[in-house]
């Protein structure tokens, strides 16, 4: 406790950010680190999972006590230890894992771990002081698209979810073949504001017709033949025409499916979360859809969006108030359920 | 000192506690392989209140900093620094390799070179050769990353050097690799002479299979040796050792190096042409 109010301190590693952060009663963050790695990874055109387990090991303990001292607190004054305990990199897990349990056994306190998409949706009770379950929660990631039923702060239904690539595994690659770099999601999002996204028809999948869930390796796969094509001819191919067009056309899926789950559930208000919900198209699109219908859209701002451990705290915070607490046993689960 | 010795870098993790006040030397065993993560801390927290103490009571954190499993030595180091960090007591990193001098008592080994090698796959082991002189322990072939062949001809070396040296190998190298030590080593050391009954040459030149791998036990004498020698370090600068780069980082290296060999191998042909 520090000045009356519940402390939780919570780690976050399961992919390329290692994240320590301190929370007063859940939704105040009293400091949330993030030691990124992007430019580590970048030269490999992606997520190095090895490269990144040796990072996180060399950057928790720093964070930890960085977002200690910022927080302006001991350890002493912390109530409840959170962690990403999964889904993710298994070796970049671990580390988060492992520290939180070491901090847990020396300095006697109780542990929690959190799935990391319920920590994404948990933004949202940071951002959004008076928001409360039932909603309807959109996440979108560079390794999760989901449209998931939150019924309250400790379960949820996953309506929908990508049956191939994460839309951010596809701006990843097609980042990657424009010669735009890595991280995908921002470059495109950037360049595609210099284009015209009606320039280019790809192919929305929309699968089945009462289908929530997302396919995006069709239209990756429109954009890389259409490349192909292009180049064959010999043609100048327009880049920011595109990333435009390819942008809106995902976007176009995911707000269609969006709506249509909110629509079927009756819900009145949309949480969006996960590092592409940054996406300043997405956020617009969503926004105009969801004005026409009535629907609260609720975004948390992009540092809340990315991977952190603010996010995970607060998931953790509202875990162990239902008492749904974890022992030094806990384990990191890469392919952890989010159902359950 | 009371020394909580962490190893995480072979198949099975294992926790040990050494109090140099009482004397007392004690050690759990992770039930099942590949479990460390679960099973490394609770293992700790058990043990020490097995004997009446808390971590708080912990003054120095042993930790077997590799080489071994990469993922095994990062649970380990994290466990470590973290504990460190919390509880404000020094780590003391141990070399894994090292760790097998004391798997066996030194008196019990005398005249012997240990040599411990674990199976670093492509075709490769990570090893060392060390030895007791002067009651201190002196590692007389560094550790690395060597082939097999590599390794053992700097083993032969050494001990044609030194003719009183008797090998004694160590590690999970010896599963793919026991054959070629044998095969190496036996007629030098194991051939019958006159009326003499002779051991057969795995009793002589491997370690029995029950000592035969990294513990936690011995990571933690290997410390109070290093704690003696002054050699702890405060968390920040506790650091793996994983004698090998990631695959990626490497296959970038070649890459890179492949670039530069051929720019130098058309610049000495252009050069040859102008000549």
């Amino acid at each position: 406790m520090k000045d009356g109010k519940h402390i939780t301190l919570a780690f976050e590693s399961s992919c390329d950010e290692t994240s320590v952060a301190v929370l007063a009663d859940g939704r105040e963050v009293l400091s949330n680190i993030i030691a990124s790695q992007i430019d580590v990874h970048k030269v490999f055109g992606g997520v190095v999972p090895e490269i990144a387990s040796r990072h996180h090991l060399e950057n928790v303990n720093p964070v930890l006590d960085e977002a200690l001292q910022e927080a302006g607190i001991t350890l002493d004054d912390v109530d409840l230890i959170g962690v990403t305990c999964g889904p993710g990199l298994v070796g970049a897990l671990l580390i988060g894992v492992c520290a939180a349990k070491a901090v847990a056994l020396a300095a006697n306190k109780p542990l929690v771990g959190v799935h990391h998409i319920r920590g994404h949706i948990s933004a949202n009770y940071i951002t959004h002081k008076d928001l409360e379950p039932p909603f309807l929660s959109l996440v979108v990631s560079g390794g999760h698209t989901h449209i998931v039923e939150v019924t309250d702060y400790n379960h949820c239904t996953v309506l929908g979810r990508t049956r191939d690539d994460a839309a951010g595994e596809a701006f990843d690659k097609v980042a990657r073949v424009l010669g735009l770099g890595y991280p995908g999601g921002p470059l495109i999002d950037k360049i595609a504001k210099e284009g015209d996204p009606n320039a280019i028809e790809f192919k929305r999948v929309m699968l089945e017709k009462e289908s929530l869930d997302f396919s995006f390796s069709g239209t990756k796969t429109g954009v890389l033949n259409y490349l192909n094509i292009a180049r064959q001819r010999g043609e100048e191919i327009n880049v920011a025409d595109v990333a435009a067009s390819f942008q809106k056309t995902v976007m176009d899926v995911i707000v269609t499916k969006a709506m249509l789950a909110a629509e079927r559930t009756g819900h009145k208000k949309l949480a969006l979360a996960g590092g592409v919900a940054s996406n300043s198209q997405l956020r617009s699109m969503l926004q105009e859809a969801c004005d026409k219908r009535g629907i609260t859209l609720y975004c948390p701002p992009p540092i809340l969006c990315t991977d952190n451990a603010a996010m995970i705290g607060c998931a953790a915070y509202y875990k162990a108030k239902a008492g749904l607490m974890d022992d030094l046993s806990l384990d990191a689960n890469p392919n952890l359920p989010l159902e359950g | 000192m009371k020394i909580l010795a962490l190893e995480t870098t072979g198949p099975r993790a294992s926790v040990a506690y050494l109090d140099t006040e009482t004397g007392l030397a004690d050690q759990l065993v992770a039930l099942e392989d590949q479990s460390h993560l679960q099973s490394l801390l609770p293992m700790a927290d058990e043990l020490l209140k097995k004997h009446g103490s808390s971590i708080n009571d912990v003054t120095e954190i042993a930790v077997s900093r590799g080489p071994g499993s990469f993922t095994g030595i990062r649970i380990g180091m994290t466990a470590a620094r973290t504990l460190a960090q919390v509880l404000n007591v020094p780590v003391v990193p141990v070399p894994t390799l090292e760790t097998f001098l004391y798997n066996l008592p030194a008196e019990a080994t005398p005249g012997r070179l240990i040599c411990p090698l674990f199976d670093a796959r492509r075709s490769q082991v990570y090893a060392a050769a060390l030895e007791w002189v002067n009651g201190k322990p002196v590692e007389v072939i560094a550790e690395g990353a060597y082939s097999i062949e590599e390794y053992l001809d700097l083993v032969e070396g050494y001990l044609r050097k030194n003719p009183d040296l008797t090998p004694l190998f160590y590690g999970d190298g010896l599963r793919p690799y026991g054959k070629n030590v044998l095969d190496r080593f036996a007629d030098a050391f194991c051939a019958p002479e006159a009326d003499e009954a002779v051991l057969p040459a795995e009793d002589v030149l491997l370690a029995p299979e029950v000592l035969r791998y990294q513990t936690a036990l011995s990571v933690a004498l290997a410390a109070l040796n290093r704690i003696e020698e002054g050699k702890t370090v405060s968390w920040q600068d506790a650091h793996p050792e994983y004698l090998r780069k990631a695959e990626a980082e490497r296959k970038m290296d070649e890459a890179r190096e492949a670039k530069i060999a051929a720019a130098a191998a058309k610049g000495s042909a252009r050069a040859g042409k102008e000549a």
